[in-house]
C-alpha cells in the first residue's frame, strides 16, 4: 500500500521522461487478427517435417487454411481428424492445409505419423513459429488458430479456438 | 487481444480518420463495442495475466512461487520446470499441491490446477553462493474458451533473504514480505504504464494522468489554444464570469471528449500510430500547421473560425448563448488536432492497455482526465477572463512571438524526421539568427534604461552567435545541432576510431533469430539496439555512451547486433513487436544462453556510467577474463 504513490511518481516520470520521443514510440499492439480480413497474408519460411524448407507461397493458387497446433494442446489435437479428412474430401476442389507447429519437430513427426496427417505440417519451436503466428495476428500464440487464404494469398477468414466442421465448411464454400 | 472470439464476426475495420460528424456515431459505436469487451466471458487474457506469477524467498532456504489463476484458466501439473541460472543454488524437488485428476483423451489422467497455486521450491547453496537466484520458471495452460497458450517461460531475481553472518539461525526478515523478494520481470517502461493502469485503483489511476496533462499545458502545442480560447471569450458582448467560465468549459470538454474518442478509437482498432506518425505527408501536415500557427502568433492574422460557419452555428440554436457554446465547442474539438502530436507519448501506456486488454473504459476515462489536466488551466485562464487573460498589448505581443519561435521550432523539429539533416541544421541555424536580431542582437541600446533591454540584447546576442555556428555547421557537413562544428573538428575524431563498436545489422526477425544462434554456439551475449536516424536518444547515445572507452571495453565480450529500423519497412514492424516495443530507442539483452534478459530491458538514454551499471547488472561480468 505504501508503494503506491512512489510507484504513481514513476509512472509520472517515465511518461514525462518519454515525451520529447514523442514522435518515435507511437504504436500500440494490435489487437488479434484486427485489420488482417482482406490483408495477403504475411511471407514466411520454416522447415517441414523432412527439414525442407517450405515457403507459403508454395501453394498460392490454392485455398489455404493455415492452422497453428502443438501436441501439448488438447484442443489442436482434438480438430487434426477434421483437418485430415476435409484435406481428403477437398483437395481436388483446391485445398491445402497448412499446419504450422509451435512445437518441437520430433514431437509434431511423431504425432503426424500416428494421426495420418495428410497435408504439409511446418514446424519451428517458440520463437520462429511463434513469430508466424504473431505475423498472422496472433499475439500470444494461443492455439489453435487458424487463418484460411484464397487463392490469391488473401486473409479471408481467422478462427481462435477449435475448428468446427459447420464453420470450415460455411467458410470454405465460397472459396473453393 | 483479449477480443479474440468476436473477430470472426467482425470483418470491417472501422475507419480510423472521420469527419466531425460522425464523431457521434463513433463514440455510440464505441460503447457497443466496450460494452461486451468488458463483460464477455470469452475474451481471452493476455498469458501473464491469465496466469500471474509472483516468486518470493521463503523461509529456511526455499523459494516461494505463487500463481493467480484466472476464472476460467487453468495449468497443467506436468507443465512445470524450475531451473536455477545461477551457479551455487541448486534447487531440489518443488513441492506442490496435488491438482485436480482430469481425464484427458490423448494425455490420459492430467493434474490441472485453478484459482491459487502455490509451490515451494526447496534450494541448496553452496558456501559463497551469491545471494540472487536467477530462477527460470516454465508453466504451460489453456483455456476453458478451448485455447491453449504456449509454455510461458519466465525468469526472475530472487533475492534471498541472507541472514547475519554471525550466527545462524538469527532473525530473518519476514519471508511473506513482497518488498524483500523477487518482483515478477518488471518490463519495460511502457509495459509498467500498461500494467499501472491494470493494478492501481482508479483513482489513482486517474490523477496520475490528470497530472501529466498538466504537464502537458507547458508543451508548444497547447500555447495557440490560449489565443483561441481568449478571441472566443473576448468576443462576447457581455461578460459574466459564470459566462466565461461556461464558454470555456465547452471549449475544454469537447477537446477532451474529441481526444479521448479519437485515442480509444486508435487503441481498439489496434492503429498503428507509429507508421501513420512517420508518414512524411502527416509530418508535412503538422509542420504546416505549426507554420500557420505561428505566423498568427506573429499577428500576421487572426485565428478565428470562418465567419460563415459561425453564422450558422448562431443560426442552428436559439438562445444566443447556446450558439457560443456550440462555436467554443466545436473550436475545442478542432484544438484538439492541434494538441496531437504533443499527447502521443503519454498516450502510449493508455493506449497499450486499452489494445491489450479491450477495456476501453478505463483506458478511454484515463485519457479523459489527461485532457481535464491539459484543460484546466485553459479553464482557469478562460474563467478568470478580465484579469488573466492575455490582453492586447506589447508584453503580449512579445509572449506571442515566443510561443510562435517555440511553434516553428516544433515544426523545424517535426521536420528532422524526414528531411536531411543539414537543411533542418540550416533551419535551425535561419530561426536562431532571426530570433537573435529581433531581440535586439544587432541594434544599439537606447541611452538611458538599458536595464532588461540589455540583458535581451544580451541573450539575443547568444542566441545569434549559435545561430551562427549552427549555419557554419550546416555549411562544413555537420549533422546534429548540439554539435555543430563536427565537420571542423574531423582530426579529433581520430583517436576515437579505434574505440568504435562493430555492431552487426538485422533487419527482420529471421536474421535475427541467425544471430543469436551464432551467439548462442558461441557462448556470447547479446545486445540487440534498435536504432533510428530520427530518434534523437539513439543518436545521443550513440554519440555518447557508446563511444565511451570503458563501455567499449566493457562491451568487448558482448555480440553487438543492431536493428536501424529508420526506414520503418514491414520486417522492421514485424521485429519490433515481436518485442512489444513501439520503437527505438531500445536496447534488448540477451544472456549467454540466448535467453533475453527481459527485465532489462533498456529505453532511453543512459549516460555511461550508468549504461554500465545496467550492464553488470544485465549480463554480469561481460570481459573476457584475462
Amino acid at each position: 500500500m505504501a508503494k503506491r504513490p512512489i510507484r504513481l511518481l514513476s509512472l509520472l516520470l517515465a511518461a514525462w521522461s518519454m515525451a520529447p520521443l514523442f514522435m518515435a514510440p507511437a504504436s500500440a499492439a494490435p489487437l488479434a487478427g484486427e485489420g488482417m480480413q482482406g490483408a495477403q497474408a504475411p511471407a514466411f519460411t520454416l522447415p517441414d517435417l523432412e527439414g525442407t524448407p517450405r515457403r507459403i507461397g508454395e501453394w498460392n493458387g490454392r485455398v489455404v487454411l493455415v492452422n497453428f497446433w502443438a501436441t501439448w494442446c488438447p484442443p489442436c489435437r482434438k480438430e487434426i481428424p477434421l483437418f485430415v479428412e476435409m484435406q481428403k474430401t477437398h483437395r481436388d476442389a483446391g485445398l491445402t492445409i497448412v499446419g504450422v507447429a509451435l512445437d518441437d519437430p520430433d514431437a509434431a513427426a511423431e504425432f503426424a505419423r500416428d494421426h495420418g496427417i495428410n497435408f504439409p505440417v511446418l514446424v519451428g519451436g517458440e520463437p520462429r513459429a511463434g513469430e508466424v503466428a504473431r505475423a498472422y495476428g496472433n499475439p500470444h500464440g494461443s492455439l489453435p488458430y487458424s487463418v484460411l487464404l484464397d487463392r490469391e494469398g488473401k486473409v479471408r477468414y481467422i478462427h481462435v479456438g477449435r475448428l468446427h466442421r459447420q464453420t470450415l465448411e460455411r467458410e470454405l464454400a465460397p472459396l473453393l | 487481444m483479449t477480443r479474440l472470439p468476436h473477430l470472426p464476426r467482425k470483418r470491417i475495420t472501422p475507419p480510423a480518420l472521420m469527419p466531425p460528424r460522425m464523431i457521434l456515431t463513433a463514440l455510440l459505436y464505441l460503447l457497443v463495442l466496450a460494452l461486451p469487451a468488458v463483460a464477455a466471458a470469452e475474451d481471452l487474457l493476455p498469458p501473464e495475466k491469465a496466469f500471474a506469477l509472483q516468486v518470493q524467498p521463503g523461509g529456511d532456504d526455499t523459494v516461494m512461487v505463487h500463481w493467480d489463476i484466472a476464472d476460467g484458466y487453468y495449468l497443467y501439473g506436468h507443465g512445470f520446470e524450475f531451473t536455477s541460472q545461477t551457479s551455487g543454488i541448486q534447487l531440489g524437488e518443488p513441492r506442490r499441491p496435488e491438482g485436480k485428476i482430469k481425464e484427458d483423451e490423448f494425455f490420459g489422467q492430467v493434474e490441472t490446477y485453478r484459482g491459487e497455486l502455490d509451490i515451494v521450491l526447496p534450494l541448496s547453496r553452496a558456501a559463497g553462493a551469491p545471494d540472487t537466484l536467477e530462477l527460470t520458471l516454465r508453466a504451460q495452460g489453456c483455456a476453458d474458451a478451448g485455447v491453449c497458450y504456449p509454455p510461458q517461460v519466465h525468469t526472475v531475481s530472487v533475492d534471498l533473504d541472507t541472514p547475519p553472518t554471525q550466527a545462524g539461525g538469527a532473525t530473518r526478515g519476514d519471508p511473506a514480505t513482497p518488498e524483500d523478494g523477487a518482483r515478477p520481470a518488471p518490463a519495460t517502461e511502457q509495459d509498467r504504464i500498461a500494467a499501472q493502469l491494470a493494478q492501481d485503483n482508479l483513482g489513482l489511476v486517474l490523477l496520475a494522468f490528470f497530472g501529466f496533462g498538466l504537464l502537458l499545458t507547458f508543451t508548444p502545442c497547447v500555447f495557440p489554444m490560449i489565443p483561441i480560447l481568449s478571441n472566443i471569450i473576448l468576443g462576447q458582448k457581455t461578460l459574466t464570469p459564470r459566462k466565461a467560465f461556461t464558454i470555456s468549459l465547452a471549449f475544454v470538454l469537447a477537446m477532451a471528449v474529441t481526444y479521448t474518442v479519437a485515442g480509444v478509437f486508435a487503441g481498439l482498432a489496434g492503429a498503428n500510430l507509429q507508421a501513420a506518425l512517420q508518414n512524411p505527408w502527416v509530418i508535412g501536415g503538422f509542420v504546416i500547421i505549426f507554420i500557420a500557427l505561428a505566423l498568427s502568433m506573429f499577428g500576421f492574422y487572426d485565428l478565428q473560425m470562418p465567419a460563415a460557419l459561425q453564422t450558422r452555428l448562431s443560426a442552428l440554436s436559439n438562445r444566443q448563448q447556446g450558439g457560443t457554446l456550440v462555436g467554443a465547442a466545436v473550436m475545442g474539438f478542432l484544438s484538439a488536432l492541434i494538441v496531437g502530436p504533443c499527447v502521443t507519448a503519454p498516450l502510449v501506456g493508455a493506449l497499450l492497455y486499452i489494445s491489450q486488454t479491450g477495456d476501453a473504459v478505463l483506458g478511454g476515462l484515463a485519457l479523459f482526465s489527461l485532457s481535464l489536466g491539459m484543460g484546466l488551466p485553459l479553464l482557469i485562464l478562460g474563467t478568470s477572463a478580465g484579469s488573466l487573460l492575455p490582453r492586447a498589448g506589447a508584453w503580449m505581443d512579445t509572449v506571442k512571438a515566443v510561443f510562435g519561435v517555440l511553434l516553428l521550432a516544433m515544426a523545424i523539429w517535426l521536420l528532422e524526421r524526414v528531411a536531411p539533416a543539414t537543411l533542418t541544421l540550416f533551419l535551425w541555424a535561419a530561426l536562431l539568427m532571426v530570433s537573435g536580431v529581433y531581440m535586439g542582437a544587432a541594434s544599439p541600446l537606447p541611452e538611458g534604461n538599458r536595464g532588461w533591454r540589455a540583458l535581451w540584447k544580451g541573450l539575443g546576442l547568444v542566441i545569434l552567435v549559435y545561430g551562427i555556428l549552427l549555419l557554419v555547421g550546416a555549411a562544413s557537413g555537420a549533422r546534429d545541432p548540439f554539435h555543430p562544428l563536427e565537420g571542423l573538428t574531423a582530426a579529433d575524431q581520430g583517436d576515437r576510431q579505434g574505440a568504435e563498436l562493430r555492431f552487426q545489422a538485422v533487419n527482420d526477425p529471421e536474421e535475427l533469430e541467425q544471430a543469436l544462434e551464432t551467439a548462442r554456439a558461441a557462448g556470447q551475449p547479446v545486445l540487440l539496439d534498435f536504432y533510428a536516424d530520427w530518434c534523437v536518444e539513439c543518436t545521443h547515445m550513440a554519440r555518447t555512451t557508446l563511444q565511451d572507452p570503458e563501455v567499449v571495453r566493457a562491451l568487448s565480450g558482448v555480440r553487438l547486433l543492431k536493428a536501424d529500423v529508420t526506414a520503418q519497412s514491414r520486417a522492421h514492424r514485424e521485429l519490433m513487436r515481436s518485442f512489444d516495443l513501439f520503437g527505438p530507442p531500445a536496447m534488448i539483452f540477451f544472456n549467454a544462453r540466448g535467453e533475453e534478459r527481459r527485465h532489462h530491458r533498456l529505453v532511453g538514454y543512459k549516460d555511461a556510467e550508468a549504461f554500465l551499471q545496467h550492464l553488470h547488472a544485465a549480463l554480469g561480468p561481460t570481459r573476457d577474463p584475462g
